[in-house]
């Protein structure tokens, strides 16, 4: 039998709050982070809304206390969530415990301003947090962690992989414990990568909906403890939710977009479902990836239909709060998921009034509250085909069965 | 911990030798740059030109490369891919950053955003050779190659794999180069030609794409294998690394006098590799140990070319003199390698090739 996977502690910021507990706060009250940027510099600045986290770079390196000096935005984020983790969860990493985060923009957002400066010689602290794989090291390094740790990018999924690396190495028994997640900052690159390919709302992103124009990016760091039993039995924490499935799949279809049947999406879900040994039905609600892009929702869609074969089965968007938050947006939604499992909580998808013409499903308009949830399917797409699926469940149904 | 990788196949473009030659070259003199640039194949034998024209660089030498280590195996498609890439698609990411810059966010064009992201290779092979199964891309700034390694035999021990894809690629980039220099990490003029052990204080900068083609079972086609792989993270005591490395040969249930030669990826950079040199004069493994980062050049997936070497050593029975400014000494039949690698962190990674005819 395999081993069980225990979530027993989370850390999270985005556009929505600075820990999970604001995230279920705004989610509840239908408060959308999305709106006009403070702190990223670009000339796109009232062009498009973003889902920005309101700190400065300085005010989060004084929060975390920080040596004086000069900082990549990603580092920053990433060490606010591990940190939080940890004083969440007490627990002071041993050998026994790994870090594996994900990102997509690294220092991205320094280099572009001081690219020129560093061929100069300038600012050569910042060029050398550019790597991806800087913000992990340096977050291991503040907190001291003692053992495994990497890096894993594979666009808008990268974090869900995290999930799935982690759980490997605790059910190998390489690890006891893992900390999983990832971090993006906002950054005129990404932002102008995604101008470029046209698939960015002028206005709120509205997924799964027929007049949907594009995404809106957004930032976030968001990191989960999984724990083996035996590990969560030695410890003072408490679980939070089991991590009981999941799959990476590949579309093998482009590189930039999911096939139209929604192939690699369809045969993610189902797998996820199959390692949980779960079926449809189980499922009490899908947080979709539900990007609003017109390619990501009708492919995505198109693979629910299939899969949820006419049942009624909630699902919605989060990124209508947050904003698509990239490497991020996978833990970030498997915290939310988390949330609604310990709040019987549905967040329903904001801005959506009309029901796209291909599809015979909608997502969620309104919050559901007091839903006994079981299970939640959550999805993460991304560019390269890569289409993971995790589900998590509650540890309540583990006292009442 | 103990792993069953069978090596089936492997193709290396790199800066030592031609990808078609398929012995090590048995001479090597070093060009004098502190940049290691890859023998690149004529990419028109392999790619239509229609197809290439729209391919960066770092997507041809992946094409390529990866596409040679299956061509000759059983291989229709892999059942996972993993590629480690430190600083995935720079020359894209620095084009478009570039174009951002000079053109104020304006006019620009998608192609270079696309083939930016870092997961563009494996996606690539992924579309290419029609694998459906787990696609990985391992950013992590050292070490990386090797944490695609352990994925791939971990998934190969539960029985979830049973061939894996698995590479490195890595491309050495103007901008980049510059900035390294200026950061003081990279060998000044008058040491470029120098083979390790030195006591520089500085490396080679490098790239390659090498892949391999792994198999769970053992076949007569496997004339190597994978059968141990462990790290030590975060230490900065010789005595930590001795310990690990006991530890590491003793779950083999081997001694160090089993192992013919000691593969170090020493950086260049004396500081940097003292650990692994103190450990090595402890163990009075001197004329055991091969270096190879005087050639590869070092960068952040480099201990795939540490690996392919290694296999290459052990199937040809032969080492060949430049991996070693002093002597080295000789052995009748070599079976076994020892690859201890670093990127200069504190972060170490061990890996056991064996002989497996």
């Amino acid at each position: 039998m395999k081993k069980r996977i225990f979530i027993t502690a989370m850390g999270a910021i985005s556009a929505i709050g600075g820990n999970p507990d604001e995230h279920i706060a705004s989610l509840r009250a239908g408060k959308s982070g999305i709106g006009w940027v403070d702190h990223l510099t670009t000339v796109h600045r009232r062009d498009f809304p973003f889902g920005e986290i309101k700190s400065s770079n300085a005010h989060l390196a004084e929060k975390l206390k920080l040596a004086a000096g000069e900082y990549s935005r990603t580092a920053l984020l990433g060490l606010w969530s591990v940190k939080q983790l940890l004083d969440n969860a007490q627990l002071i990493p041993d050998e026994r415990t790994g870090l594996i985060s994900a990102t997509t923009v690294g220092g991205m957002d320094q280099t572009e301003h001081y690219l020129n400066d560093y061929l100069q010689g300038n600012h050569l602290e910042l060029a050398r947090q550019h790597p991806l794989g800087y913000s992990t090291e340096f977050i291991a390094r503040q907190l001291k962690f003692k053992s495994y740790r990497t890096t894993l990018s594979t666009a808008c999924s990268s974090s869900a992989n995290a999930f799935i690396l982690g759980s490997r190495l605790i059910r190998s028994n390489m690890l006891d414990r893992v900390v999983v997640g990832g971090v993006d900052a906002l950054s005129a690159f990404t932002l102008n990568g995604f101008n470029s390919l046209m698939i960015l709302d002028k206005q709120v992103c509205k997924p799964f909906d027929a007049h949907r124009q594009g995404l809106n990016l957004g930032e976030a760091s968001a990191y989960l403890l999984l724990e083996s039993e035996e590990s969560l039995n030695n410890s003072n924490r408490r679980a939070l939710a089991e991590f009981s499935g999941f799959s990476n799949a590949n579309d093998a279809y482009h590189q930039t977009a999911s096939s139209p049947e929604g192939n690699g999406a369809f045969s993610a879900m189902s797998m996820a479902l199959k390692e949980a040994q779960l079926q449809i039905e189980d499922i009490q609600y899908i947080n979709a990836h539900g990007t609003g892009t017109a390619n990501n929702d009708l492919s995505e869609g198109r693979a629910l239909e299939r899969l949820l074969q006419g049942k009624d089965i909630p699902f919605s968007s989060t990124k209508s709060f947050t904003g698509h938050t990239l490497g991020a947006a996978g833990a970030i939604e498997a915290v939310i998921a988390v949330l609604c499992l310990q709040n019987n909580f549905i967040p329903a998808s904001l801005n959506h009034t009309t029901a796209m013409p291909e599809l015979d499903i909608e997502p969620l308009k309104n919050n559901k509250e007091n839903i006994p949830l079981k299970h939640i399917l959550s999805n993460s797409f991304g560019f390269g085909g890569n289409n993971s699926s995790l589900v998590l469940s509650s540890v309540k149904s583990t006292y009442e069965d | 911990m103990k792993t069953n990788l069978y090596i089936i196949s492997s193709a290396a473009i790199s800066p030592l030798q031609a990808m078609e030659e398929d012995n090590l070259r048995s001479e090597w003199t070093a060009t004098g740059s502190n940049k290691a640039l890859c023998i690149e194949p004529n990419y028109k034998d392999y790619i239509p030109s229609i197809k290439a024209r729209r391919m960066s660089r770092i997507l041809k030498m992946t094409w390529v490369s990866a596409n040679r280590s299956i061509e000759n195996t059983n291989a229709i498609i892999p059942q996972m891919i993993s590629v480690a890439t430190g600083m995935g698609c720079q020359s894209d990411t620095l084009k478009f950053l570039e174009q951002l810059i000079s053109d104020k966010e304006k006019y620009l064009k998608p192609t270079a955003f696309i083939n930016s992201t870092h997961n563009t290779l494996a996606g690539f092979l992924a579309i290419g050779l029609k694998a459906k199964g787990q696609n990985f891309t391992f950013t992590h700034s050292d070490l990386n190659f090797e944490h695609a390694l352990l994925d791939t035999a971990l998934r190969m021990q539960n029985k979830e794999v049973e061939n894996a894809l698995i590479g490195a690629v890595d491309e050495t980039n103007n901008q980049t180069h510059r900035i390294k220099e200026l950061m003081g990490l990279l060998r000044k003029e008058d040491n470029n030609k120098l083979i390790l052990p030195t006591n520089d204080e500085a490396y080679i900068d490098g790239e390659a794409a090498i892949f391999f083609y792994l198999e769970n079972t053992n076949s007569p086609k496997a004339k190597t294998k994978i059968s141990g792989l462990d790290f030590k993270y975060a230490i900065n005591k010789e005595d930590e690394l001795n310990k690990a490395l006991l530890l590491f040969v003793k779950n083999l249930n081997i001694e160090f006098k089993d192992i013919d030669y000691i593969v170090l990826g020493c950086t260049g950079d004396y500081k940097a590799d003292t650990l692994i040199e103190k450990w090595k004069e402890k163990e009075q493994l001197q004329h055991k140990s091969l270096y190879f980062k005087h050639i590869s050049g070092e960068y952040m997936s480099s201990a795939a070319f540490g690996l392919w070497l290694s296999s290459k050593i052990i199937e040809q029975n032969k080492v060949p003199k430049y991996l070693n400014s002093t002597s080295i000494s000789a052995c009748i039949t070599i079976q076994r390698i020892l690859l201890i690698n670093h990127n200069g962190q504190s972060n170490y990674s061990f890996t056991l090739i064996e002989n497996n005819e």
